[in-house]
């Protein structure tokens, strides 16, 4: 076994196949980065290239990309608070903050070493496993499926805010958002609105599809930061510098938390390792279990180091779990590795229990890709992170443009739709009062990622096993005693975030109408998924109709302690009222305005056509920037977007001007 | 500078409009393709790219692009909506199983129709039914019984889906299957079956060669019988499993009727639709007939191009690539077009739990 381990070393770093795999990181790194690009994206990009390449090359082309992804994701997530990829969504919870202090080296410095020390152990554990393993992912039934899905859930408690009732209404909605679209059981459409418009409105044909995830995850992060960026007229980072001793202090942090690196990587790991959970939601059990697990854990979500290191490390140790059922069963444990699979077939191997028996050489190839690729990767992150890093430093305002363009070209790659631009207004303009009455996002987006899981297996499980027969599962039980512990320190971190808000001034909570309003918004949407999908067949609408009366007993629970408490309850909370009276803060509205009048414009000239004005306009009359400046940046960006259209093969939604004149590519 | 760009835009507009003799040498053609990339129609797709690049007039670029505003329904209708008048083939269309059943099941959601396609090349393939090996039965036909007898339960994505064909093969054999919904994918119904939760399930051909037949060979699972291929215009046994029984073989000996009647008729086309021959490229029918010739010829090309064909037999299994205007049209309208009777009973039977 060594022996081959060795020569697949000597494959995969002699000969051409090291210069694919760096190409492959350069692009990964570069995929990473841009917000809304992720693994999966980066790799369908790569297949018609890998296409009649020699294999052992394209495998490392491919690994090189997939690898990492999630070291470079870190840079947006860190520097300007949105993203780089799903498996980044936790790490801004504390990234961000950290930039905001100036600490952004430190954060990077920590997140980089965290990510390759996850690669690296998710090689070794996939090198260690892959020839035990089938046992293990055997042993993962759906009642286990379904167990790890509401462990999931139950986590919300430890991340939402103040109030554990505004969380859980957050969860449901998230739910309910996860509901649009085929239901998974009886394969009817729900909540697409065919009951009140004809079937064939492109708004009912849209929803009926389904919401993307990153449509929602960018909408409900990135929406609400810039927002308040633009708002606040200031550049992300006061200071001026990445501050030089961040690297040190990043690296001695990571070596301070070494048993948290190591719990998370294992958590990543192991959770990609189990097909169906879906690697999306594994950043966020380990932020949370950074959060519970460590002391002094108050200051998680405004900038503790520990909050980047935890899913950090879990992020790039998943790609070595979910390569397990791959590359054992040719069963794709996790996005990236669906594609992955794809491109092995286009290159003649076929994954699958035989590959362990025949191709053991092979498989070590892509461990030892894997690996080499981690190296390579937080390399290159650490190198390039000054010159990256100076984005943060400029005026947001100027910014403002370029990012609030490649959110909405990345939005709009999700599915290439219109459909997915308006539904991510909404979501956006929704995420900006949740953040500013402290509905936690970060449990929509979990209620979200788990909906469609927690209703298949819940509905799978009930006609796989008889309710005795579970109990007698050990997995199954294990799961359970897991959740309960984290339901109990998720009520444990509330009271001592009570104790904290009490000791603090009572806010200012002049006006709580805004809350009302919203209060009753939510309400609503409860009680018209309960209406709409009323008409369904029972395996159709018991779960949209269950999450939506949970909703609004939550919402009424909500509004209970609202009349009855004063105006400094805890369950009050208006970020508004806190920046009442500063002067240089812009107005709310205005700036939602900013960010949606793009969209506006592209319904007369086109998204491409219009994205460029609005730099432009944007520059020139916001920013104050001079004409050739704007003009330029303008040009730049739509550049920018005819070379992706080009080698995406993709079309800009055109307006009613397309309608009327034919217009040359790309234009049209 | 404005002068420059005017030029330039009549450049453009003149050579699109004078594309009148087929030639598409400096072009690009698009093969749309209504799922995500790394998919089995996208994997299909990039597979026989290349090919047509190599045989169509002027060896134009061939890309895929993969649409999937709306799913599988909406992206095909858009197809319609923004290329269904078309005259030069730029952009091609590439459908599969998914694209035809709720056109059969006529899903309202669906613009498209058949009619307006002219059909240059199609893949089939085949799918093979196994069970689980503790529950006896080695062949299907002697150990009927035994199979009646068994608990059966089938992971499955949906009725309406593929799974349509294996679900009323089931009826029509009388057995009393308990279908569990929710599946993503015949992967995850490979995965419940291997766990034990399932019993009984069904794979496409490439994906049972690869993932299944080692399990039969070390003994875990017992392959019963296949969906069977289309052999001079009736399905008989698959060619790729010499050993096992076609469905309807198995439903005329256990049932002791004739493979015939609306049952029979509306799996048939079921069956094409979602197997024998389902993977289309195709044309709007507004494409001129220069442009029909071209893409045809270049189809039979790809067909006698043994490099071509190895990729697409390791993809799909070894059955026949379909070319030539009579049988594609011949096939098209078995795997889309049901006769009233059969249409009122898939209507009825799709509203049955």
């Amino acid at each position: 076994m060594l022996e081959a381990l060795f020569s697949a070393l000597v494959t995969i770093v002699s000969g051409p196949s090291i210069i694919f795999l760096i190409l492959g990181v350069m692009l990964g790194l570069v995929v990473g980065v841009i917000p809304g690009f992720g693994g999966t994206v980066g790799l369908s990009l790569l297949l018609p290239f890998v296409f009649g390449m020699e294999p052992i090359s394209g495998i490392a082309m491919m690994m090189g990309l997939m690898s990492v992804v999630a070291t470079s994701d870190t840079f947006p997530a860190v520097l300007i608070g949105v993203p780089g990829s799903v498996s980044a969504q936790a790490t801004v919870m504390d990234g961000f903050p950290l930039a905001k202090k100036g600490q952004a080296a430190r954060a990077l410095s920590a997140a980089f070493f965290s990510s390759l020390f996850g690669g690296l152990f998710g090689a070794v554990l996939l090198t260690a496993v892959i020839q035990i393993a089938k046992p293990i992912i055997l042993a993962f039934g759906t009642g286990e499926m379904l167990m790890l899905a509401i462990f999931g859930i139950s986590v919300v408690g430890t991340l939402t805010g103040s109030s554990i009732f505004k969380g859980l209404v957050a969860a449901c909605l998230g739910m309910i958002i996860g509901c649009i679209g085929i239901s998974p059981a009886s394969s009817e459409y729900r909540l697409d609105f065919s009951t009140v418009l004809e079937v064939q409105n492109p708004i009912v044909m849209y929803l009926g599809g389904g919401i993307h995830l990153m449509v929602v995850a960018i909408s409900i992060f990135a929406f609400p930061e810039i927002v308040e960026l633009l708002r606040s007229n200031k550049a992300v980072s006061e200071k001026a510098e990445l501050e030089k001793s961040g690297w040190l202090i990043g690296l001695k942090d990571f070596l301070k938390n070494k048993f948290l690196v190591l719990r998370c990587s294992f958590i990543g790991s192991f959770i990609g390792l189990i097909p169906g959970i879906g690697g999306s939601c594994i950043d966020w059990i380990s932020y949370s279990h950074a959060k519970t697990t460590v002391k002094d854990n108050e200051n998680f979500g405004n900038g503790d180091i520990r909050g980047v290191i935890g899913p950090e490390s879990s992020s790039n140790s998943k790609e070595g779990g979910a390569l397990i059922p791959t590359l054992l069963f040719g069963i794709p444990g996790s996005g990236g590795t669906a594609i992955l699979m794809g491109g092995l077939i286009l290159l003649g191997v076929d994954p699958g229990i035989q590959m362990v028996d025949t191709q053991l050489d092979l498989i070590y190839t892509i461990i030892w890709s894997l690996a080499v690729a981690n190296i390579f990767g937080a390399i290159i992150c650490v190198a390039m992170a000054r010159p990256i890093s100076q984005l943060t430093t400029i005026n947001f305002t100027v910014l403002a443009p370029f990012l609030i363009s490649l959110i909405l070209f990345a939005i709009f790659n999700s599915t290439r739709s219109w459909g997915d631009l308006l539904f991510a207004t909404f979501i956006g303009v929704l995420a900006v009062f949740m953040k500013r009455f402290d509905y936690s996002r970060v449990a929509l987006m979990i209620g979200f990622v788990l909906s469609d899981s927690i209703e298949t297996y819940l509905y799978q499980t009930m006609q796989f096993y008889k309710f005795s027969e579970l109990f007698t599962r050990p997995i199954f039980l294990i799961l359970i005693l897991i959740s309960i512990f984290s339901i109990y320190s998720g009520i444990k971190i509330i009271n001592r975030k009570d104790e904290i808000a009490q000791s603090k001034s009572k806010l200012l909570n002049l006006k709580t109408i805004p809350q009302w309003i919203f209060l009753f918004i939510l309400s609503f949407l409860g009680i018209y998924t309960i209406f709409v999908t009323d008409h369904l067949q029972y395996l159709g609408k018991i779960f949209p109709i269950s999450v939506g009366i949970f909703m609004i007993i939550f919402c009424f629970t909500i509004g209970i302690q609202m009349y009855f408490g004063n105006t400094g309850a805890k369950v009050f909370h208006d970020a508004e009222n806190l920046v009442k009276g500063k002067r240089e803060i812009r107005n709310q509205w205005l700036t939602i305005f900013w960010f949606i009048s793009p969209l506006f414009l592209s319904i007369f000239i086109g998204f491409f056509v219009s994205i460029g004005f609005f730099v432009i306009i944007f520059l020139n009359k916001i920013a104050k920037k001079n004409k050739v400046f704007s003009i330029l940046s303008g040009i730049l960006v739509w550049i920018f977007l005819s070379l992706i259209s080009h080698f995406m093969v993709m079309d800009f939604p055109p307006g009613i001007l397309q309608s009327y004149i034919e217009l040359p590519w790309p234009l049209s | 500078m404005i002068k420059k760009l005017i030029t330039a835009l009549a450049a453009i507009i003149i050579t699109t409009s004078s594309a009148l003799a087929v030639d598409y040498s400096g072009k690009t053609v698009t093969i749309w393709i209504p799922f995500k990339a790394g998919g089995g129609s996208d994997t299909w797709a990039r597979a026989i790219g290349p090919a047509f690049s190599k045989n169509l007039p002027g060896n134009p670029t061939v890309v895929v692009k993969n649409v999937t505003d709306g799913k599988a329904i909406g992206a095909s209708n858009k197809y319609f909506a923004e290329h269904g008048k078309d005259k030069d083939g730029s952009v091609v269309f590439g459908t599969s199983g998914s694209v035809q059943l709720p056109f059969i099941f006529k899903d309202e959601r669906v613009r498209y129709q058949y009619k307006n396609m002219v059909p240059i090349f199609a893949s089939g393939t085949g799918g093979v039914v196994y069970v689980r090996k503790d529950m006896g039965v080695t062949d299907i036909i002697k150990d009927f019984d035994k199979l009646k007898g068994s608990k059966l339960v089938y992971g499955s994505q949906g009725k309406t889906s593929l799974d349509a064909v294996p679900i009323l093969a089931f009826d029509m054999l009388g057995l009393d299957v308990n279908v569990v919904y929710g599946m993503k994918g015949r992967k995850a119904g490979r995965a419940a079956i291997l766990r034990g939760e399932t019993t009984i399930d069904y794979q496409t051909t490439a994906s049972y060669l690869k993932h299944v037949k080692p399990l039969v060979e070390k003994g875990e699972m017992v392959a019963v019988m296949t969906w069977g291929a289309p052999i001079d215009g009736k399905v008989a046994r698959d060619p790729n499993f010499p050993d096992l029984p076609s469905f309807p073989e198995v439903y005329e000996a256990v049932t002791g009727n004739k493979f015939k009647g609306t049952e029979a008729k509306s799996w048939t086309a079921l069956f094409y639709a979602g197997f024998a021959t389902q993977k289309y490229v195709m044309l709007p029918k507004s494409a001129s007939k220069k442009v029909v010739k071209a893409w045809q010829k270049a189809a039979e090309a790809i067909v006698n191009d043994p490099e071509a064909m190895k990729v697409l037999n390791k993809k799909l299994g070894k059955y026949d690539q379909v070319t030539g205007s009579k049988n594609l049209k011949s096939s098209l309208k078995k795997a889309t077009s049901v006769d009233s009777k059969s249409e009122k009973f898939l209507q009825e039977w799709k509203n049955t739990k």
